[in-house]
């Protein structure tokens, strides 16, 4: 059974969040006209766990302290400090580079924030998906450019 | 509109009920048979990506084929471009939302390189009717898999069988 959303999620981030939240449920994600989620094992709880890493898309506020460097300025660190994951213990994590993997994850929340560094960046674009990974699987993302010096 | 055996006419007058039955109303079968015996999808922007590793419909709205047959066979093809950098691909048809047949598979080239995935295809001994053809693919065990646009799809009924 797919799960279907109307809306272009980049393939390598909903993979990965899909993927860590449903397990081999799931045979895979397709992204076209609109996104879909392919289930192999279609119980009530995956289709519902499908459509609410759907629906959650965006509901997670991520900043940065920068969004535009140069490359050798001091690393950019990440921030999701919304009410949402305050009980949380760990929220997953999707960096892409110029739309391709770069890296990915779990990072622990403490005191109802999770921060990540992102490491010595080199000119691009990053991209950082961060994802519940419980309750109702919200996600949101922040981008981040890096000119050459 | 059915189809009405056409009269054999010998020396009565030409009527035009006669003509509209025998002339007219035949055309616009034979019309219609032909309009519907055929369909082509062309896709002229945005790229289809997979990371499944089962057949899944590549678009389930327009790389899905119906036409309406005699009996005939039919005459399946799609032209396209992929890439699938991590491991093989496969490019099927579903016949029918039942029958998946393999039509492509491929080895990955690495994630820079696109690679030909055009192929066609002859499906034979299908009944009269209503024949749906959905275009699906997969890769084998890691990475995804791109389809490209400027793709085509298409299916069509032969006059001749084979």
């Amino acid at each position: 059974m797919d799960i279907t959303y109307n809306d272009t999620f980049n393939v390598f981030a909903l993979d990965t969040m899909a993927r860590t939240i449903l397990g081999d449920n799931i045979s895979g994600v397709t992204v076209g006209d609109n996104s879909r989620i392919h289930l192999i094992n279609d119980t009530v709880n995956n289709q519902a766990k499908a459509q609410a890493i759907f629906d959650g898309s965006g509901d997670l506020v991520v900043s940065a302290d920068k969004t535009m460097m140069t490359e050798g300025d001091s690393d950019p660190v990440v921030t999701c400090a919304d009410s949402a994951i305050a009980g949380d213990v760990e929220v997953g994590y999707v960096a892409l580079f110029d739309g391709q993997p770069y890296a990915d994850g779990q990072t622990a929340v403490s005191g109802g924030v999770a921060t990540l560094n992102l490491i010595a960046p080199v000119a691009g674009i990053y991209d950082i998906y961060l994802y519940r990974l419980t309750g109702n699987y919200a996600s949101g993302s922040v981008q981040i450019t890096v000119n050459e010096v | 509109m059915a189809w009405t055996t056409p009269k054999t006419w010998s020396s009565e007058p030409l009527t035009s009920s006669d003509l509209n039955t025998y002339i007219r109303d035949n055309q616009a079968y034979l019309l219609d048979r032909l309009e519907s015996s055929a369909q082509h999808y062309f896709r002229s922007s945005g790229a289809y990506t997979t990371t499944s590793a089962t057949l899944v419909d590549v678009d389930a709205t327009n790389m899905n084929l119906t036409i309406n047959t005699t009996g005939g066979d039919v005459f399946v093809g799609f032209r396209g471009w992929v890439i699938s950098g991590s491991s093989g691909y496969e490019i099927a048809v579903d016949l029918d939302s039942g029958t998946s047949v393999t039509l492509m598979m491929g080895v990955p080239y690495g994630t820079s390189y696109t690679g030909n995935a055009s192929f066609i295809a002859i499906f034979t001994g299908l009944s009269a009717g209503s024949h749906s053809f959905k275009l699906q693919f997969r890769r084998f065990s890691s990475g995804t898999m791109t389809l490209y646009p400027s793709c085509e799809f298409f299916a069509v009924e032969t006059v001749g069988d084979f």
